[in-house]
């Protein structure tokens, strides 16, 4: 048996005329925490669907601890799509209870998942009547349910709140070391908060797969941040247009009431922004690493660079 | 066979729990029951419209009997039978399929054929319970207002019905595979059904033969066999369900 949890060859998917993936190789160490992330309609989805056999492949091969998707036998996965949809005249012991049952597991540990994934209290609760948040992670129950090698998440946290993605991001955390998980997001925050590895989607290509912190030591760039007062955020527009058309600017973004500005000449971005702050309500300039974000939108403008130059 | 047992079990108690049992029982009952009486009660509903509104016609109503009270039998089952097999059965795939529950249970060893043949049976077993419970109905009330229908000819009616239904179950899950949503799985439900009643009417090896088979065996009447029929009808009702199974294995889930 290699190394490797997943190993994908030669993917490819087409719906009619439309390349939704373009024959990408790609391959997860095992244990590891894999976020394959790409914007939406990137093909993280139709991979996944292939990945479970929910969809089948154009070409290529996909194998899941040396196992075949699509042949005789069942890869180990457990897999979450990203809105779960139960029966909902069932509570959720009795549908751990289904599964279970669907997979001959004699004595499943069903009280000990809901703990697990902080549905302990739900008691006879229907699931028709459990939040978003709770589904998602009845859905993480599930997928764990058969203990898995691989867990296959899509999108497990990108429909809740900041306190259900808290949880559910939690919960991955806690699985560390247990299993390999390879999970889709265009979340980056969530990404480089856990993940150990990550692969970038775009457009059915794989721009790159990398350990996350060689990535963003491999593509750290300097960023300066400003903040400004909330009253000043109106002009800001104005002023990242200005610091863009700088020639040591190299990418402008603006959230709220704070630019981030990537720089390739830092003496030369030291020298000129300052004073181009100087009729602004400035609250903090700082110049501080790149982010999976930083990364991810300089590959997914243009500026991609061969996979095998970054892969490790 | 453990899957298809797990699975059964997964879809009777969703036909309980929704009250999808309860509706189709309380139909059936209550149309079993209420055969005799309107047989019963039908001469003398006309004889009082006669009073008031045909004054100068004269009526001539045969005293009603067992025979009439199994044509009603008849002629209500399998109007409402047909009615609730459609509606019953027309979403049970695409439903899921639509709602995203197959996406969430597929990928669980759970083979799509064993996934049809279990909604099948399970329809199969919903629509037989609820045909014995107003076939049994209709009999007691029968042998309470008439003579008591000939047994075995009343049995015989209650499986050709029953074989009947099946073919129409067999037909709206195939309607429920091949549909992309609820909407053009109903209308390829009832365009299918239409389409096996319309040929009826040119061939007596269509389903629709059995019916009347079984109403001239519950009526004690010399009935031509119609083993042609019952033949067609059950391989039409196997070949429904496996194009049903053969069909969700060639798609792609959502």
């Amino acid at each position: 048996m290699t190394q490797y949890a997943i190993e994908i060859r030669g993917l490819t998917k087409r719906f009619g005329d439309f390349p939704a993936l373009k024959g990408f190789d790609l391959t997860v160490p095992r244990g590891a925490i894999f976020g394959f992330l790409g914007p939406n309609g990137a093909g993280k989805t139709t991979t996944l669907r292939i990945m479970t056999g929910l969809a089948r492949a154009t070409a290529g091969q996909i194998t899941i601890e040396g196992v075949r998707v699509g042949g005789s036998q069942r890869p180990p996965i457990g897999y979450l799509p990203d809105t779960p949809s139960f029966y909902n005249w069932m509570t959720a012991p009795e549908f751990l209870r289904y599964i279970a049952d669907l997979h001959a597991i004699e004595n499943p540990p069903i009280t000990e998942l809901l703990d697990r994934v902080g549905l302990g209290d739900v008691g006879r609760r229907k699931i028709g009547g459990f939040s978003r948040g709770m589904k998602q992670r009845l859905g993480l129950a599930q997928a764990l349910l058969p203990q898995p090698a691989v867990l296959l998440l899509d999108e497990p946290a990108s429909a809740l709140d900041p306190a259900g993605r808290k949880e559910v991001l939690d919960i991955m955390s806690d699985l560390r070391g247990e299993l390999t998980i390879f999970f889709s997001t265009h979340i980056l925050n969530d990404a480089e908060r856990i993940c150990d590895e990550v692969g970038i989607l775009h457009q059915g290509e794989l721009l790159l797969q990398a350990r996350r912190d060689e990535l963003l030591s491999r593509f750290a760039q300097p960023v300066f941040e400003i903040d400004v007062a909330p009253d000043d955020a109106p002009g800001l527009a104005a002023l990242a247009a200005q610091i863009s058309a700088q020639p040591w600017a190299e990418r402008v973004t603006q959230d709220g009431a704070r630019l981030r500005v990537g720089v390739h000449d830092v003496a030369a971005a030291r020298r000129a922004l300052l004073p181009m702050l100087a009729d602004r309500a400035v609250l903090r300039v700082e110049m501080v690493g790149a982010t999976l974000e930083d990364v991810f939108l300089r590959l997914t403008n243009g500026a991609a660079q061969p996979v095998d130059e970054v892969a490790g | 066979m453990r899957v298809f047992l797990v699975q059964l079990r997964k879809e009777l108690r969703e036909l309980v729990r929704t009250r999808k049992l309860f509706i189709v029982v309380v139909v059936l009952l209550a149309f079993g029951l209420m055969s005799p009486i309107f047989a019963k009660i039908t001469p003398d509903l006309l004889e009082a419209l006669g009073e008031d509104q045909l004054a100068g016609v004269q009526i001539i109503i045969p005293e009603p009997s067992t025979r009439d009270a199994n044509e009603q039998f008849v002629k209500n089952t399998t109007q409402f039978g047909l009615l609730l097999a459609v509606l019953v059965g027309f979403g049970a795939i695409v439903g899921e399929r639509e709602r995203g529950q197959l996406a969430l249970i597929f990928p669980h060893p759970l083979p799509r054929r064993v996934f049809v043949l279990a909604k099948f049976a399970a329809l199969a077993i919903l629509f037989g319970v609820a045909l014995l419970v107003g076939a049994i109905a209709d009999y007691a009330y029968t042998v309470l207002l008439f003579d008591a229908p000939d047994a075995g000819g009343f049995l015989a009616l209650v499986a050709l019905l029953y074989v009947w239904l099946l073919c129409l179950i067999g037909l709206t899950l195939l309607a429920s595979a091949l549909g992309r949503n609820m909407t053009t799985a109903g209308a390829i439900a009832f365009g299918l059904v239409l389409l096996v009643s319309l040929v009826g009417t040119f061939t007596r090896l269509a389903p629709g033969a059995l019916t009347e088979w079984g109403r001239l065996l519950a009526n004690g009447m010399d009935a031509p066999a119609r083993w042609g029929a019952l033949v067609v009808t059950l391989a039409l009702t196997a070949a429904s369900v496996a194009a049903s199974a053969l069909i969700l294995e060639r798609q792609e889930i959502e």
